[in-house]
């Protein structure tokens, strides 16, 4: 039986290793896909904000009092133009406001300068107006511009005049410092989108090919010339599960390297800014602890197996490639809601939440990246696991016996 | 030796099933209680027209379907309950049986020659002989895709017989052949034969039938309405006719024709529509 096993897996895994397209598309373009994609992310959003820091503000500035055209004069902003306007432009310089072609509208209520002079004996606080639209990403950047750069500034200048001293102004400072498991808070970082990401790459490397190695076999005639050879059922059936397992394992390891050559350029993805603060040790401190490694390779192996049982049965029943994957879609949506469901909710989950197929093992992985997962939590969710992977097995099996699944009659 | 005993094959229909074929009866009987043997060293034929249960009952045979009644020995083992003996044994062939494009055939019949739990040596030896006799050497690195339709019908015939089977069970031999590889076939199993293996073949070409079988069994319907040898088979079609005609039938097709109009006589007795 075991000797039959490694016949069939060893001549299913040479089916896929000797086909340059299976090759190509079970292990090259998974990498090739996430490298290009999380790049050319990478550098446009890098290249995104670069282009909102350089950029010029233009700002109309209505009714400007002396003191701020004063104050303008000597300290010139050089991120912002200000061209000064009357106070009956507003409705036309609004309009270019709304195309774009102007950043903000900065709006002084009349007599700015005396309200602020007789602030002792005025009622009323004198008033800024910031016009601008938040539809446009430059207009959004001037008025946060103006807010805590240029008015703040001239807002102290105003009470250095008023009071000698502007700090007076400030009761206390407050300041803080992080104290976590520098670990903890990188795995945090990290461990938010990676176990998604690699439950949805497990399954689609495995669906690549599982769905052509069953349903394709059975359409094409080839499964029922193995068949008619004394090998068991049972091993045809497990030797292709098998070595599913592997080209699913290899498929997901090709995109996590594509994933890891783009770092350079997605730092979007990966920097972390709870973890910033404590720099790049945390960062390289996260992956070294081998017992880490292969707590994750663990869960990685069991979840492969789950996925590969699922794409089996479902390529099985099928009559043909075609209603198989139409059998696999709901399939492949349900485990990326589950595998999204997990990137929710705060806290440490309720150990039940561990006994739930799939959600459990992505939910797991999660807490092993940011060294929350106990021996509990392992435990309940490995023997979850295999039980349900005892169930699919089984059924695989009775189908595989079953001469209606296997010859559609 | 080949027993068939009181064979019954009945298809159970899903609601799909019954809605394509436009069936009523949710079951389908297939083959409806049908007994021969097929003796080593003898050609035995099945013959009749589609549907008349040849497939399925060579299928029943091979052990890919299990008789829903009667029992099915080969060599002296059950084909229910002992499969894995019978497969060892045997090699079945049928169109609907392809093999993977994508290798070599090399490396296709050493593979299977190992799913027979054959030694290397012995698969090399095996294979050798197979290649020659099937004109398959100049080919054997070659991708099965890049081979022409004939060379294909003739490697799944030689890898089918790696392992020297006892029993050769042939659905259809020749459809599909073009004429120099049927004969390339038709003259295999008469050597086959000559070495005392057991052979079954169904067809529907009478004259094929007629030049390769020592023995017939007609099937119609799911039944067998003659067996035996071909003098057996031609008498039986001119005895029991009314009409009394027998310098009519000349051959097995005149012989196979005659119970075809009885049948659908019958049939119509019965209120029938076939």
């Amino acid at each position: 039986m075991n000797r039959e096993i490694l016949t069939v897996l060893r001549k299913e895994l040479a089916r896929v290793f000797t086909d340059r397209r299976l090759v190509i598309s079970a292990f090259i373009m998974p990498a090739l896909t996430i490298a290009l994609l999380y790049g050319v992310m990478g550098v446009m959003i890098t290249r995104m904000v670069e282009d909102r820091q350089e950029h010029q503000t233009e700002i109309a500035v209505i009714d400007a009092p002396a003191s701020f055209a004063t104050y303008i004069e000597h300290h010139p902003q050089e991120d912002m133009t200000l061209q000064l306007a009357d106070a009956s432009r507003l409705p036309e310089l609004k309009g270019l406001l709304f195309t774009g072609e102007l950043d903000a509208v900065l709006a002084f209520d009349k007599g700015f300068d005396t309200q602020l002079i007789n602030y002792k004996s005025e009622t009323k606080q004198p008033g800024i107006k910031i016009y601008y639209n938040a539809a446009e990403d430059y207009s959004v950047d001037a008025r946060s511009r103006l807010m805590n750069g240029l008015l703040e500034d001239y807002e102290a200048g105003v009470l250095t005049a008023r009071f000698g001293d502007a700090s007076y102004l400030t009761a206390f400072e407050t300041s803080d410092e992080v104290v976590a498991d520098p670990k903890k808070v990188a795995g945090k970082g990290i461990g938010s989108f990676l176990p998604l990401l690699l439950s949805i790459f497990l399954f689609a490397g495995g669906m690549g090919v599982g769905l052509d190695a069953i349903a394709g076999e059975k359409e094409r005639g080839t499964m029922a010339t193995m068949l008619v050879t004394p090998v068991r059922r049972e091993a045809i059936a497990f030797g292709k599960l098998l070595s599913l397992g592997v080209v699913a394992f290899l498929s997901s390891i090709s995109t996590m390297i594509g994933m890891v050559a783009s770092a350079p350029f997605a730092t979007f993805l990966f920097s972390n800014p709870e973890a910033e603060s404590e720099g790049a040790a945390a960062a390289a401190g996260f992956m070294i602890s081998p017992g880490y490694i292969a707590a994750l390779l663990f869960i990685s192996i069991v979840l492969t197996m789950l996925y590969v049982a699922l794409i089996s049965l479902v390529s099985v029943y099928a009559r043909n490639v075609k209603e198989a994957g139409t059998y696999i879609t709901p399939v492949y949506m349900l485990v990326m809601l589950l595998g999204v469901l997990t990137t929710f909710g705060t806290g440490q989950p309720a150990l039940w939440v561990f006994g739930i197929p799939i959600y459990g093992n992505v939910m797991l992985m999660k807490m092993s990246l940011s060294y929350e997962m106990t021996w509990q939590m392992l435990a309940l969710n490995t023997a979850v696991s295999l039980v349900f992977l005892a169930i699919l097995v089984a059924v695989i099996r009775k189908m595989f016996n079953s001469e209606r699944v296997m010859f559609n009659v | 030796m080949i027993e068939v005993n009181g064979l019954v094959k009945i298809y159970k229909l899903t609601k799909r099933q019954m809605r394509q074929r436009k069936e009523k009866d949710k079951v389908k009987i297939a083959v409806d209680g049908i007994t021969f043997e097929a003796r080593p060293g003898e050609i035995f034929g099945l013959l009749g027209p589609n549907g008349a249960g040849k497939t399925t009952t060579l299928r029943c045979v091979s052990t890919l379907l299990s008789p829903s009644e009667g029992d099915i020995r080969v060599c002296g083992f059950d084909t229910a309950a002992q499969g894995v003996e019978v497969r060892k044994r045997i090699a079945f062939l049928t169109n609907e049986l392809k093999l993977d494009g994508h290798f070599t055939p090399r490396y296709t019949i050493r593979y299977f020659g190992s799913l027979y739990n054959m030694a290397p040596e012995e698969i090399e030896a095996r294979a050798a002989s197979l290649f020659k006799t099937f004109g398959i050497e100049g080919f054997q690195d070659t991708k099965i895709d890049d081979l022409s339709t004939g060379m294909k019908q003739k490697l799944s015939i030689a890898v089918s017989l790696i392992h020297d089977p006892e029993v050769v069970i042939f659905d259809e031999p020749t459809n599909g052949l073009d004429i120099i590889t049927a004969r390339t076939v038709t003259d295999y199993l008469m050597s086959l034969k000559a070495e005392g293996k057991t052979i079954i073949v169904s067809t529907h070409i009478m004259s094929v039938a007629e030049k390769l079988c020592d023995r017939f069994a007609v099937i119609l319907g799911g039944r067998i309405v003659a067996q035996g040898t071909l003098e057996d088979v031609l008498k039986a079609a001119g005895s029991q006719t009314q009409d009394q005609v027998p310098d009519t039938i000349l051959d097995l097709e005149d012989a196979f024709f005659r119970f075809y109009q009885r049948q659908e006589l019958e049939d119509q007795a019965s209120g029938v529509i076939s």
